[in-house]
């Protein structure tokens, strides 16, 4: 028989319970728009029947709140990660690729290389119909300089969004060092609140939520695993878990600790015409110091898309084989050789030797001519080389600073380097800044080496002979005076004031023919001798050029730009599409995960009546008892 | 599955961006006219919209530019030509009213400065200019095509080259020992000293040029010189004026005043049918008006410079003469200028000179007999009987000269119908020929015009937006946003809770 109180205590469980319910429902209404927060659930069990020695056996005792639970599905946390860092990847690369776009903007703008081309076309055309008169001439210069400007502008604007893409890195990968420090803390709070077994609700969904954002920056996974006490077959799991975070397969942080990411400028650049201290992405010096590649084939995300609009180059970077090396110098057979007009290193810079980065101080390269009649070059030989001094190296030799540039025999190292890959920075399958700006760089040099020697056959006003129509501009802003390969072979130098040292930033018409009109040539010297002040045969040669469809391999010069400008309109829809994609992608996934962890209103309300009915009942029920008792006691048998 | 309020919301705002997108696209579609904004909304159109534009900047060169100034420029020419006829129109007119007429000796001065004018006229329609430029020099459009100021010829000197043939001989009929009127108290004085004028003819070559050096001068028949081919080589100088054509059978002479070489009988024999004459002379005296022999021969201008020294600037002369063409349409090029050496030639001045030379000497005779006749009434004469004798021998004499000169004239005015015919016919091949690139440009005119029509509209057909298309799309776009706007509106506003 159990005791006459029995039923107050039923009573009250139920009002706990419903009392706990409705805390519940408020907590999940009061988060109802909360980012990140994950619909709650109160959990009843009915609590232990007692036995009553009675024929109908055992008696049921009410209500207990087994858990708070949160309705969350993992699955779909990994979908949608996996699939977010894809998301972010475009994302942030059809940012940067619309902007390019809109650097060579040739449909909504009136004056980009179309009209730019064409007014030349016109000025030249004037300027045969008369080539003596002087408005004609600084038309024509005019025409000219504005292209150049143009050219100049776009490649500016590219160096631009190289060094924007660049602090985009560094803000990313402190954002992945901050989220690496608050999750593993996050974690360690987890642990200590639910080794009892109960969950930490919403420190989870914090923790979820940074993870998600992580999942944006860079391809992660996660591994949760529980705590385990004891050694060997003793050992025994407990309701605690630990989280393991790796980003593209390296450990950002588990229950010990968290890792770090550092970024190192580059000492010297990859690329001729990239940015001052672009940077390489290294774990922290505590953390190994490894770099961390942001050229792998499996990263994704944020980091990805930026390392790909910073440094892609389409795989078209110098790549050869090492042929010869001494104690500081390397010889690269380049097979097939490369045009002077292809050639994107710097007069010193870094490269990859059997792919460890290593640096030089100059070149020089053997050319010789091609069956098209174009000077290319078949080796190149890097001089100074040296290599950049890590942790370990200076705990080696206490002579050496970590991060400076110190020399090394090559021959000792690593006698086996000859006949390993040689090559210029990473080979990135994307079209970023690199490549749209060694496109220019082919462009002007070809264009200039072209006209010049047109200009250069012919004579001035005064007779005297032709000047370079196109030079480059030095760093103190004087004009370089070009030198074509002096033979049929012999050897460049970086020094040299070869086509080389054009370049789409440099570029400018010749600052004496655009000082002095007088000096742009439009016939042969022999015309101007004899005061045949309307002959134009230089002149007609030039046009032609404009339009000489064997100057590219692509064409004239504006269907080479065309093609500039096709290759980003294409990628940019591209892109396009694959973000339309992703988004659509993902959204679904987040609305399946929506669909299990988003709170209902409507849902809570009606939890919040039947709760308070349950209350009600209860309550009810308890003053049935009280009533009940009070007959039993005070009015029973006195 | 399970749906929230919160999957509600973010699908309704995701739907309602979208929708807005849209309207948005199709308003700047309204807006700009075009179909797309940038290259990557769609490549192919972006790119082939590139091609046409500039096809069509092209032709509108074409069109506004070069084929209007090649017009204007056959323009000019044409005029310049139609003005040059009728100045040899004028010229041939005096030499019909010559050949059949007789002129009194104040008819004959008069002519006289008429054919200088008109020689003047002509010359000078050679520095026609267009657009500041002269149209008759080729490439030199700097320079004119006769010198036409006083800077320009002083001090300056020419090495020319002169190439003729055998076409260019002509019978020259002179009168030797011509009487001259300063010389009659002369011969009055000493009549053994006199001689009596005789008619004497010689197979004369004609070169561009009179008053020239003595000295530099070499002659090639054929590339043989005078001597290789067995003759004498003489020069004349101006104390032989009253000989000038009185030559020797093997001998040839080269007058530098009046700028002719005269061969003997035998010379002229065996040369007749030479294939080149080459003749290298020196000229250091020209005159404002002259034609620059920059235009039509090779030749050595030696240029004083301000500073004292001399330049010396080659000229050539290409075979087809100076071409400038125009491209009036893709690859299509048509020559404008007319070569001014084909339509302005030596031979006009000189025959002109020769006309009022031998018009000048018939009055010159004239004046001479009157003057005799004075003489004859003069008592200070008339009581010498030497004198008498003397003057009226003289008379009889100088009344033979007169009629071989006038009948000279008569010749000379003949052959002159003929050669300015010829002149005429000259430029009116010229003229044609202007004709007939006017007449091919106005057609490439009309062919431009209609590739500029055909391409703009290809070009809006590629790049445009069809209005109609574009407003119905904006309406669509409006009524989607606005019904989604509504119909979120509505959703988010109640719960459960409003019928609680």
């Amino acid at each position: 028989m159990p005791s006459t109180f029995l039923g107050i205590n039923t009573a009250y469980t139920g009002l706990s319970f419903y009392q706990a319910a409705n805390n519940t429902t408020a907590h999940n209404i009061s988060n109802a728009s909360t980012e990140g927060y994950t619909r709650q659930q109160v959990i009843a069990r009915a609590t232990n029947a007692i036995k009553t020695h009675q024929s109908y056996g055992m008696m049921g005792t009410g209500v207990t709140v087994d858990r708070i639970q949160q309705m969350r599905n993992a699955y779909y946390d990994t979908k949608y990660r996996l699939n977010f860092a894809k998301l972010e990847n475009f994302s942030i690369q059809n940012d940067y690729q619309l902007r390019i776009q809109s650097y060579i903007d040739e449909i909504a703008s009136e004056s980009g290389y179309t009209q730019m081309l064409s007014d030349i076309s016109s000025a030249i055309e004037d300027l045969t119909i008369d080539p003596s008169g002087d408005t004609e001439r600084t038309q024509y210069v005019n025409a000219l300089d504005s292209f150049t400007d143009l050219v100049n502008e776009v490649a500016n604007n590219l160096q631009q969004s190289q060094i924007d893409a660049n602090d985009e890195i560094c803000l990313t990968v402190s954002r992945i060092n901050s989220i690496a420090q608050q999750v593993f803390k996050l974690g360690q709070e987890i642990t200590v609140l639910e080794v009892d077994g109960t969950v930490a609700n919403d420190l989870r969904d914090q923790r979820n939520l940074l993870l998600d954002e992580l999942s944006g920056l860079v391809n992660m996974e996660v591994i949760e695993k529980p705590v385990t006490y004891g050694v060997g077959e003793k050992r025994v799991e407990s309701p605690a878990t630990t989280l393991e975070v790796r980003i593209n397969g390296q450990l950002l942080c588990d229950s010990m600790g968290y890792r770090q990411l550092t970024v190192v400028p580059r000492p010297r650049s990859i690329n001729q015409n990239d940015v001052e201290g672009l940077v390489d992405v290294y774990w922290a010096e505590d953390n190994g110091g490894m770099q961390f590649d942001l050229n792998s084939a499996t990263l994704k995300g944020k980091l990805r898309g930026l390392y790909e609009m910073r440094d892609g180059n389409n795989c078209e970077n110098l790549q050869g084989e090492m042929t010869a090396i001494t104690s500081d110098t390397v010889t690269m057979a380049l097979n097939p050789p490369v045009r002077i007009q292809d050639l994107n290193i710097d007069s010193e810079g870094s490269l990859l030797l059997n792919y460890g980065e290593y640096f030089y101080d100059d070149w020089s390269a053997e050319y010789s001519t091609n069956a098209e009649g174009e000077t290319v070059l078949s080796e190149i030989t890097f001089t100074g080389i040296k290599y950049r001094v890590t942790e370990d190296d200076a705990q080696i030799d206490k002579t050496l600073t970590v991060g400076t540039l110190a020399t090394r025999d090559l021959t000792t190292i690593d006698p086996s380097l000859v006949g390993k890959p040689a090559m210029q920075g990473d080979s990135v399958d994307s079209k970023g800044v690199p490549y749209y700006m060694q496109q220019l760089n082919e462009f002007v040099r070809t264009l200039s080496d072209y006209m010049n020697e047109l200009h250069t056959s012919g004579a001035d006003k005064q007779g005297n002979p032709g000047l370079d129509l196109f030079t480059a501009l030095d760093i103190k802003g004087n004009d370089f005076v070009l030198e074509g390969s002096q033979g049929e072979t012999g050897t460049l130098r970086a020094s040299d004031s070869s086509y080389w040292r054009i370049n789409a930033l440099n570029w400018s018409v010749n600052s004496q023919i655009q000082y002095d009109n007088d000096k742009v040539v439009v016939s042969m010297k022999e015309d101007i001798a004899q005061n045949n002040v309307s002959a134009h045969g230089v002149l007609d040669s030039i046009l032609y050029g404009f339009s000489d469809p064997k100057m590219f391999t692509q064409g004239t010069p504006f269907q080479f730009m065309n093609s500039v400008s096709s290759a980003i309109a294409v990628d940019t829809l591209k892109t396009d599409m694959f973000l339309e994609n992703m988004d659509y992608v993902v959204t679904s996934i987040d609305t399946q995960r929506q669909s299990v962890s988003s709170v209902d209103t409507n849902e809570e309300a009606s939890n919040l009546m039947i709760f308070q009915n349950g209350y009600n009942l209860s309550s009810k029920v308890m003053s049935t008892l009280n009533e009940m008792l009070n007959k039993l006691i005070n009015e029973t048998g006195v | 599955m399970r749906v929230t309020n919160q999957m509600i919301n973010h699908g309704a705002l995701k739907n309602i961006q979208h929708s807005q997108t849209r309207v948005g696209d199709t308003t700047t579609q309204l807006t700009t006219g075009k179909i797309i904004q940038k290259a990557s909304d769609d490549p192919v159109i972006a790119m082939r919209a590139l091609k046409l534009r500039t096809t069509v900047s092209q032709l509108q060169q074409y069109k506004d530019k070069n084929i209007k100034d090649a017009n204007s420029w056959m323009d000019v020419t044409e005029t310049s030509l139609n003005n040059i006829v009728k100045r040899l129109t004028d010229v041939y007119d005096y030499c019909v009213q010559g050949a059949n007429d007789t002129y009194d000796s104040a008819a004959r001065a008069s002519i006289i400065d008429s054919l200088q004018s008109l020689k003047n006229m002509i010359y000078s329609e050679g520095s026609a200019t267009y657009a500041g430029r002269y149209i008759f020099t080729g490439y030199r459009t700097g320079t004119d095509l006769a010198f036409s100021t006083q800077e320009s010829v002083d001090g300056v000197s020419y090495d020319i080259n002169e190439h003729l043939n055998s076409d260019d001989f002509y019978l020259k009929k002179t009168v030797t020992n011509p009487m001259q009127k300063d010389q009659i108290d002369a011969y009055l004085a000493d009549p053994t000293a006199y001689e009596a004028p005789r008619d004497s003819q010689a197979y004369t070559i004609k070169l561009a040029y009179d008053d020239l050096e003595d000295t530099n001068v070499a002659v090639t028949f054929d590339g043989k010189t005078a001597e290789e081919a067995g003759f004498t080589f003489v020069t004349k100088d101006a104390s032989q004026v009253t000989s000038y054509y009185d030559v020797a059978d093997d001998e040839i002479a080269y007058i530098p005043e009046t700028g002719e070489l005269v061969f003997g009988e035998n010379a002229y024999i065996a040369l007749q049918s030479t294939k080149d004459i080459a003749v290298s002379y020196t000229k250091s005296t020209f005159e404002v008006g002259d034609l620059r022999p920059d235009h039509y021969f090779d030749c050595i201008k030696h240029e004083p410079q301000t500073d004292g020294t001399i330049k010396d600037i080659e000229f050539t002369q290409p075979e087809k003469g100076q071409e400038i063409q125009y491209e009036v349409n893709f690859n299509q090029y048509l020559t404008v200028n007319t070569q001014g050496k084909d339509a302005i030639t030596h031979d006009m001045g000189n025959a002109i000179d020769e006309l009022s030379n031998a018009l000048k000497e018939l009055n010159d005779i004239e004046a001479l007999i009157s003057e005799l006749n004075q003489k004859l009434a003069d008592p200070t004469y008339n009581q010498n009987e030497d004198n008498v004798k003397m003057l009226n021998q003289l008379l009889a004499d100088a009344d033979v000269e007169m009629a071989l000169k006038r009948d000279n004239l008569t010749k000379l005015f003949e052959k002159g119908e003929t050669k300015f015919t010829n002149f005429m016919a000259d430029v009116a091949a010229l003229q044609s020929d202007v004709g007939t690139r006017m007449d091919k440009l106005d057609m490439i005119s009309v062919r431009v015009d209609e590739q500029y029509a055909n391409f703009k509209e290809l070009r809006s057909a590629n790049e445009d937006i069809e209005s109609e298309e574009a407003i119905i799309n904006w309406n669509e776009a409006q009524v989607t946003y606005n019904a989604s706007l509504a119909a979120t509106s509505n959703i988010l506003q109640t719960t459960l809770l409003d019928y609680l």
